[in-house]
């Protein structure tokens, strides 16, 4: 036995990979439909929570199946992979448990490859009897062992309720130096941490660290030197805006030079990345138009297809 | 290094509430954690302008950026479900408004619209009347009363024409998850019926109207009462 032979028999053991679809595009309900179904995207990633409406009488969320039926007619029978928005993952108190019995659901009505999640807080229990309340914007957690043993702790638990591959997305924050301890000693370490404890995968917002880069000085490259790339499941462009000196994570734009160019020195050392997505916000994606949109999808594919038969080539990658 | 619970408070206070005396918990950027806030705020907004488009597009602008931010500023606009935001928010807006007025009415109408079309989307199980049931108002239906045909309300809300002289009394509509695009004219003995459904009255007072209010989720059954 080889020893990429050992490490794929190690790996296989804790962390289901996602299969390999290609290039991704979000679904986006006010998007030409035609889109999905020229050739252009091998798979639709779906955020459930916009397909969701609140729970009348009682707390939670539950699907809206009209929402859910005219998504599954755009998709065309494309392969879809879930990106949620409602977790909070990393609520010290509880995450939403709402979310989680909606995406068993969903899960049932329309099987994805895998699902996803931003690592970050989003609701908050400010011990006032009125349980965890949403703060209106994502906030990043420390690096410390609690914070991961938090998160692992449950990534596990979807694991066991899903059966498919769970990726956490590495944040954008605009807050300087992130509190760390526990020989905790950056964001690539707290990342491996989690993923070699709560036996799950990367999605690797390469927008969001260039954001961090530019915002917070964070080194990007040498983040993805020390990430275990190998847990890399799948990988997210987009673009942004500045305001005030910082790059806004806006998803509102065409991705910028220094993303294109993150892409193309990371995905071909991601031997098990599943897919590639252009991240666009729905307002945004009407303004920028179906010709734009298809020009980022081209670049996404000819570097996909690069890379890929590269790893074809390689017994170790393939 | 705090608790995680004992962080994620302090920094959550933080970015809610702005203002410089606030301390920035130990480490960060002050110059981004402001713009965390602001980002926050404009995506607190953003989401109270779209929960309510129809009461705040009669309001005067500075009226309308008063009241959102005021929302805002008492910890609202942070819900991603534009219907649950809508009906706080249209709650808070509605102890607000001069009644009788047109923004009053129209904030009503908007609340019974969005409760009733989200009650809509559900799988619920109704149970019809029977001419011995007891009957009551759902609470996914309302009955809202216009002060002035509605063609003129919405030429006035299109700016085509000055907002109507208030006329008490004459336009009550009816909305309910069950009435083909949720908004009917309302009859006398419909209206008269649902004053009375307040609490539990017996169907056959009403009969036949109270079957068909039952029947478009006006009005609920009430189980296990006996009407006779």
């Amino acid at each position: 036995m080889t020893a990429c032979d050992a490490n794929r028999v190690a790996d296989r053991d804790i962390w289901r990979r996602p299969a390999p679809l290609g290039v991704g595009l979000p679904y986006l309900p006010d998007l030409d439909a035609a889109l999905y179904t020229s050739g252009l995207i091998d798979f639709v990633e779906i955020t459930p929570d916009i397909l969701c409406r609140p729970r009348y009488g009682a707390p939670g969320m539950v699907l809206d199946m009209g929402l859910l039926e005219t998504a599954r007619d755009v998709c065309g029978g494309l392969p879809i992979v879930v990106h949620g928005v409602e977790l909070s993952i990393g609520s010290a108190g509880r995450w939403n448990d709402h979310y989680v019995a909606m995406l068993e659901t969903f899960q049932q009505e329309w099987p994805f490859a895998w699902h996803s999640e931003h690592l970050h807080f989003q609701t908050i229990d400010m011990d006032d009897g009125c349980g965890e309340r949403d703060i209106g914007v994502p906030l990043p957690l420390p690096f410390t062992q609690a914070a991961a043993a938090t998160v692992a702790n449950r990534t596990r638990r979807l694991n066991a309720a899903f059966g498919v591959p769970f990726l956490l997305e590495n944040g954008a924050h605009y807050l300087g130096r992130l509190p760390r301890s526990d020989g905790i000693r950056d964001e690539a370490h707290f990342l491996n941490r989690i993923a070699e404890t709560g036996d799950c995968g990367f999605l690797l917002d390469l927008h969001n660290l260039h954001c961090n880069a530019v915002n917070n000085g964070d080194d990007a490259a040498g983040l993805i030197d020390a990430l275990r790339l190998d847990r890399v499941g799948e990988i997210h462009i987009a673009g942004g805006r500045w305001s005030d000196g910082f790059r806004l994570d806006s998803h509102d734009g065409r991705t910028p030079q220094p993303v294109w160019a993150l892409l193309d020195d990371v995905l071909p050392r991601c031997p098990h990345v599943g897919g590639v997505v252009f991240e666009i916000m729905a307002d945004h994606a009407r303004r920028l138009g179906p010709a734009a949109i298809v020009e980022e999808l081209g670049r996404l594919r000819a570097i996909w297809t690069r890379h890929k038969a590269v790893a074809k080539a390689d017994p170790c990658l393939a | 290094m705090p608790r995680l619970s004992d962080y994620q408070r302090a920094l959550a206070d933080a970015v809610r509430h702005g203002g410089e005396d606030r301390p920035v918990p130990p480490g960060l950027s002050v110059s981004g954690l402001a713009l965390t806030r602001r980002v926050r705020h404009s995506w607190c907004m953003g989401r109270v302008r779209r929960a309510a488009p129809l009461t705040l597009a009669i309001l005067t602008e500075d009226d309308r950026e008063e009241i959102v931010a005021e929302w805002v500023a008492r910890g609202g606009g942070t819900s991603s479900f534009f219907e649950t935001e809508a009906e706080a928010f249209l709650t808070f807006v509605s102890r607000r408004l001069d009644r009788p007025s047109h923004a009053s009415s129209l904030c009503r109408f908007e609340r019974a619209v969005i409760r009733a079309r989200g009650a809509s989307t559900m799988r619920r199980l109704i149970r019809p009347a029977s001419i011995d049931s007891m009957v009551q108002r759902s609470p996914h239906a309302d009955l809202v009363e216009l002060h002035a045909p509605v063609e003129q309300l919405l030429e006035a809300l299109a700016k085509t024409r000055r907002w109507p002289a208030i006329c008490e009394g004459s336009h009550r509509l009816l909305v309910a998850p069950g009435i083909a695009g949720l908004v009917r004219d309302a009859s006398p003995v419909e209206i008269a019926l649902w004053h009375a459904a307040e609490r539990p009255v017996p169907a056959k007072d009403y009969w036949p109207a109270a079957r068909s209010l039952v029947a478009c989720g006006a009005l609920e059954t009430v189980a296990g009462v006996d009407g006779c």
